[in-house]
């Protein structure tokens, strides 16, 4: 199967998150509209019902380097968040730490990664977690 | 001054078609949402791009453009006062509710370890959630006090997704809780001297409660996962039924302990009166097993909803023969309208990793085959879906 370059796949993804495409629980768009390479964007991951997390949104960031989608994307959160894979002084995400960055494969995209990062919080070792105060970013 | 239309999808799945200039704030688009649907302006939040939207910015400059969908969130307040009033009217309506887990400390001094022992606490709560989603807190509780999980079960039926029981259940603390329970004399003499069926009964309750299959039975999580999705299959009435009724036990209610405290006035008379009691009463221990036996199979076959199915005519006379079937259904509320991602995420995330990316898709199949992970990967390999 021929690879489809970046910004094609990119291109799909910004309409996809546009159209809203999906249940509505993730949500993923360009920062700047005018961005031509868009490696910048935002993401929102409303909290898992049953878990410390329902009712929040969470707001991320993620970049896709000119690599993209060989290689994943950096994705950070904003919102203040307790989970083992985010790092408590950034809201960076560390790779390592989440199956679907460290295990990337093309064919993902910023919502599997929000996706999972969503699963992640409504894991039972997870979903009661402490959590910062609603709001607060890093 | 343009104008565009734009798709608002709310987390229930409602959707509304808004017409707006590009000038309008955010906030006259949620007073334009807020004209076709319940939730005040005040409460909605809104997504687009990734982006929550606020109140003073203009549609323009988040570029929200002809065709594109924006998703409505109702806000924690709204929302976390909706969900706290099921479990807030279980507490007090249900009598049963305050004494059952004054029963349970006075089993497990050790309150820390009792899985109970926060009962009322707050939503993350496993049986919070089952007060709010089941039958309130008689079945809830009288389970846990009485007939350990097994009424439980009954009383929440379809109200409790598996994800939650199958936590529960791995809970070892939880299956340890049930068997120091069922061990302790003075709660089995307890719950049976508060139950005249239980009474009548004689030994053989002790008997059943005590033995190893039955403790086993009750601390078998895949077991109860399949009553759970079994219920879920059979719809309302039957998920009333859940496990209480199914263990020829429970009937909901006719040997629950609780019963005759609970609200649930249509199964009292049930529970008090007749056919039941002498059919009951009349059964010894291993028929009442049977039941259960042929439940597990009724559980993983994805059919057991259809007619046809003998299983399912063997439960409908069951049920017509224990007589308190019909007060169980209805004293079940509906099942509670959870989204089906929520009451799926087990089954959606064995399918995740199972290669199925697309959610919908994988919803829908698990939709059709009732929760059943096999039925719904044939549907999606058949492409029926």
């Amino acid at each position: 199967m021929a690879k489809i370059p970046r910004n094609f796949k990119l291109m799909e993804e910004l309409e996809k998150g546009e159209k809203g495409i999906g249940d509505g629980t993730c949500s993923y768009g360009l920062t700047e509209g005018d961005d031509m390479l868009m490696s910048n964007w935002n993401g929102t991951i409303l909290g898992p019902g049953h878990s410390v997390h329902e009712n929040r949104i969470y707001s991320l960031r993620l970049y896709c380097g000119e690599h993209y989608p060989d290689v994943p994307p950096t994705v950070s959160f904003i919102s203040r968040i307790n989970l083992p894979c985010v790092n408590q002084q950034t809201g960076l995400i560390d790779s390592s730490r989440l199956s679907c960055l460290s295990n990337w494969k093309r064919n993902y995209g910023l919502e599997t990664v929000l996706t999972e990062l969503r699963r992640e919080m409504a894991m039972p070792h997870n979903r009661k977690l402490p959590q910062p105060p609603e709001g607060s970013a890093y | 001054m343009s104008e565009v239309t734009v798709n608002v999808k709310a987390s229930n799945d409602q959707k509304y078609v808004i017409t707006l200039k590009t000038t309008d704030t955010v906030l006259d688009f949620k007073n334009k949402i807020a004209e076709n649907c319940d939730t005040p302006a005040d409460r909605m939040r809104l997504i687009y791009s990734g982006r929550v939207l606020k109140d003073q910015d203009s549609i323009e400059s988040y570029k929200i453009a002809e065709g594109h969908t924006v998703h409505m969130v109702r806000s924690a307040v709204a929302a976390a006062a909706g969900s706290a009033a099921p479990a807030a009217a279980a507490a007090t309506t249900t009598p049963a509710a305050p004494t059952t887990p004054a029963a349970a400390t006075t089993i497990t001094p050790a309150a820390a370890t009792d899985p109970f022992g926060t009962g009322a606490g707050a939503l993350p709560n496993p049986w919070a959630n089952m007060m709010g989603g089941g039958m309130g807190g008689m079945g809830a509780m009288g389970g846990m006090g009485g007939m350990g999980g097994m009424g439980g079960m009954g009383g929440m039926g379809g109200g409790m997704d598996p994800n939650m029981m199958n936590q529960m259940m791995q809970d070892p603390n939880f299956a340890q809780y049930m068997s120091t329970m069922l061990q302790n004399p003075q709660v089995l003499e307890s719950m049976i001297s508060m139950n005249p069926q239980l009474a009548a009964m004689g030994p053989e309750v002790r008997q059943m409660l005590q033995s190893p299959q039955f403790q086993q039975m009750i601390s078998n999580p895949e077991m109860l996962r399949q009553v759970a999705q079994m219920s879920q299959q059979m719809g309302g009435g039957m998920g009333g039924m859940g496990m209480g009724g199914m263990g020829g036990m429970g009937g909901g209610n006719m040997y629950n302990p609780w019963g005759t405290t609970a609200p649930a006035t249509a199964t009292t008379p049930a529970s008090t009166t007749t056919p039941p009691t002498s059919e009951a009463a009349a059964t010894p221990v291993t028929p009442a097993f049977n039941p259960f036996a042929a439940l597990g199979g009724a559980g993983v076959n994805p059919g057991a909803g259809g007619a046809p199915n003998p299983m399912a005519q063997y439960w409908a006379q069951q049920m017509a023969a224990m007589g308190a079937g019909a007060g169980i259904g209805a004293a079940a509320p509906a099942q509670p309208q959870e989204p089906p991602e929520v009451r799926f995420q087990v089954q959606l995330q064995q399918l995740n990793e199972m290669g199925f990316w697309d959610a919908a898709k994988n919803i829908r199949a698990l939709l059709a085959a009732g929760g059943n992970v096999n039925a719904a990967i044939e549907m999606l390999f058949s492409g029926s879906i």
